[in-house]
């Protein structure tokens, strides 16, 4: 069983992870070495370094993305650029173009999109949907953005369906309103004016008295992202290394991700240092006490492999594990990127 | 600003990227600053509480909890922090009878820009200003995050009109940004990437945050294969030589190599701002290591 069995005719991979741990990298390997004459493959990306970026001939950013080929396979690659999807999105949603430059022009627009409800999460959300549903596509590899909580991104469509139908927002909106007559609702507006000051919650609720002719669209959106994330059709790869914290942070993840009614794939565990063949050594050259501190470097180079060999082994246990090895810095060709992709792909998934 | 003065600071606050070990050197800084005799605060403001754990702490809450004596940590989560705000300066007490005052915190803090950051940022600035201890060490946010945090009080001091949060921007700006009491420490690993992403970081912190930053630290460096030894005799060595053992001389030799590669690199993209060098180790080993680098 490889991982690429276990990806089987899956439409979106979610690849997701700490920080740290080779996602981005990862994602664009899985990317190209699923990609064949026939298959045609999207990556969408988050934040990618800038080798990486240059690679995959993003990074002159634009919204429309690029084609990276190699080996006859030719991938189309989008990164993500929240604030212009952002305004994509308000464009599309507003009611009219008034509406629409109202809520740009707010001086809160940029800080809000950027931090309320995981503004960045749910725009990549957003991306992935649009993609999954127009039908151009036969494999979405989604890059997923670093968050403080693991599933910060999963959740974000849900939570932005829930704020726009929040009870709380329309009392924020109508403060002068009809609504307000409930105690409840006097309660709410005194503490929010207490914490915020009155002239900015006048300010924020104008702002989201505007952003709320779009909630239609922001919550039916938000149910259908919602519910592309657990179909069948949709899988998780989850990334982490042999260190301790990013394999907790996996478990945790997996776990999250399984109580959404998500699907694992498997878990990648990369930066793995790769075992070497078996057999005798012979030194020349050099002194004796060269030679010894060779043999002491090899030896705590041994110390490492039979590390990640146990922590893989103790992964494997829990869940299908692909090894990704620690390699070179990459040069930057297309070339390699696939390389790695196949060895991810078509090596023996160990637990599997 | 120099790497020796983060021994003089009331506030340390430690970043860098995912995987490089913020989280480990933030818990070894805070060790050496207690072995160093000073009552020291090791807190996180991402709700991970890795650093806690290197230090030998289960669980890390918002109270302040003594791990060693005088080593306490704790973690700031917003929704508390907000509550003991609200303790200090509100009296509503029906509100908590007529809604869940959990649902309206939540909703202000996810509507108003800025407001976890600034009560997360504040609790800290608190215990500053409020001398509770000698110094406070924060395991902060990583890159992309951490620029945004410092700077939330600048931010909402530009939107907010008045209110409470107004009110608390103005103090907090004066420890945040006092180069005397503040300080961040950058932590890299000596890869392309993460190098990259420090030397933006230092530069984001001072432009965005109005925060000084004291030292990157170069964390988990390689160590030198064969001190005293010259890389022509090394590599000849290796050349001459055949089996298993020599390929992973050699990747120990490479790996050093490369870590070099990127220390100057990091040298020259930061020429400014000291670079402490750790290799790897135990936290106790870290932690000595790094209070003969600071002089703590």
């Amino acid at each position: 069983m490889t991982l690429r069995d276990q990806l089987g005719h899956a439409g979106i991979v979610v690849m997701c992870g700490p920080g740290g741990v080779g996602k981005t990298t990862c994602a664009a390997a899985i990317a190209l070495g699923s990609a064949t004459a026939s298959r045609r493959v999207l990556l969408l990306t988050i934040d990618p370094a800038r080798r990486l970026a240059d690679t995959l001939g993003i990074a002159d950013g634009g919204l429309a993305g690029s084609d990276v080929s190699a080996d006859g396979v030719d991938v189309h690659v989008v990164m993500l650029d929240a604030p212009r999807q952002w305004d994509a999105l308000i464009k599309r949603y507003a009611p009219d173009e008034e509406t629409a430059q109202r809520i740009i022009k707010s001086p809160l627009y940029r800080s809000i999109t950027g931090r309320f409800v995981h503004g960045h999460d749910y725009i990549a959300m957003e991306m992935l949907y649009d993609a999954a549903t127009s039908g151009k596509w036969d494999l979405i590899v989604i890059d997923t953005p670093p968050t403080r909580h693991a599933v910060d991104f999963l959740d974000a469509p849900t939570r932005m369906a829930d704020f726009f139908s929040s009870r709380l927002l329309k009392w924020l909106i109508a403060p002068g309103g009809t609504s307000v007559t409930s105690v409840a609702a006097k309660a709410f507006s005194a503490v929010a004016q207490r914490i915020l000051g009155g002239q900015f919650l006048s300010d924020i609720a104008d702002f989201f008295g505007a952003l709320a002719t779009l909630s239609t669209g922001f919550v039916d959106r938000g149910r259908a992202v919602a519910n592309l994330l657990i179909d069948d059709a949709t899988t998780y790869v989850v990334v982490t290394t042999t260190e301790e914290f990013p394999r907790d942070e996996a478990r945790h993840f997996t776990s999250e991700v399984r109580a959404r009614g998500g699907h694992l794939a498997a878990w990648v565990v990369n930066q793995v240092y790769a075992p070497v063949s078996e057999g005798a050594t012979t030194w020349n050259g050099g002194n004796d006490s060269v030679q010894r501190l060779l043999e002491a470097a090899a030896i705590r180079e041994r110390g490492r492999i039979e590390r990640d060999e146990l922590a893989i082994m103790q992964l494997a246990a829990e869940a299908p594990v692909a090894v990704g090895y620690r390699r070179d810095e990459m040069s930057g060709s297309v070339s390699e990127l696939v390389a790695f992709g196949r060895d991810l792909l078509d090596g023996e998934l160990r637990g599997a | 600003m120099s790497a020796r003065d983060i021994a003089r600071r009331d506030l340390v606050v430690v970043t860098g990227k995912g995987g490089v070990g913020k989280s480990f050197i933030a818990a070894a800084l805070a060790s050496a600053f207690t072995d160093a005799g000073r009552r020291t605060l090791l807190c996180t403001l991402d709700e991970r509480i890795d650093a806690a754990r290197f230090v030998g702490a289960s669980s890390a809450n918002f109270r302040a909890a003594e791990v060693r004596p005088n080593l306490f940590v704790s973690s700031v989560e917003p929704e508390a922090s907000l509550k003991e705000y609200l303790k200090l300066h509100l009296h509503l007490p029906f509100v908590t009878s007529v809604t869940p005052i959990a649902a309206v915190l939540d909703f202000v803090a996810t509507a108003a820009p800025g407001v976890r950051e600034i009560v997360t940022v504040g609790k800290v600035a608190y215990e500053v200003r409020e001398q509770h201890y000698d110094v406070v060490v924060v395991d902060a946010p990583a890159t992309g995050h951490v620029a945004g945090h410092l700077a939330a009080a600048t931010t909402l001091q530009d939107l907010v009109g008045g209110g409470l949060i107004r009110q608390q921007t103005q103090w907090m700006r004066a420890i945040l940004q006092n180069r005397d009491r503040t300080s961040a420490v950058v932590v890299t690993s000596l890869e392309e990437t993460p190098v990259n992403e420090s030397v933006e970081l230092i530069a984001s912190l001072r432009d965005t945050a109005d925060v000084g930053v004291d030292a990157i630290i170069a964390n988990r460096m390689a160590p030198a294969i064969a001190p005293g030894v010259s890389r022509e005799d090394l590599l000849q060595t290796l050349a001459n030589s055949h089996g298993p053992d020599v390929q992973l001389a050699q990747r120990a030799v490479d790996r050093r190599e490369a870590h070099l590669a990127q220390w100057h690199r990091l040298r020259a993209g930061a020429p400014h701002t000291d670079v402490v060098v750790i290799g790897e180790g135990s936290i106790d080993e870290v932690a000595r290591a790094l209070a003969e680098e600071l002089s703590l």
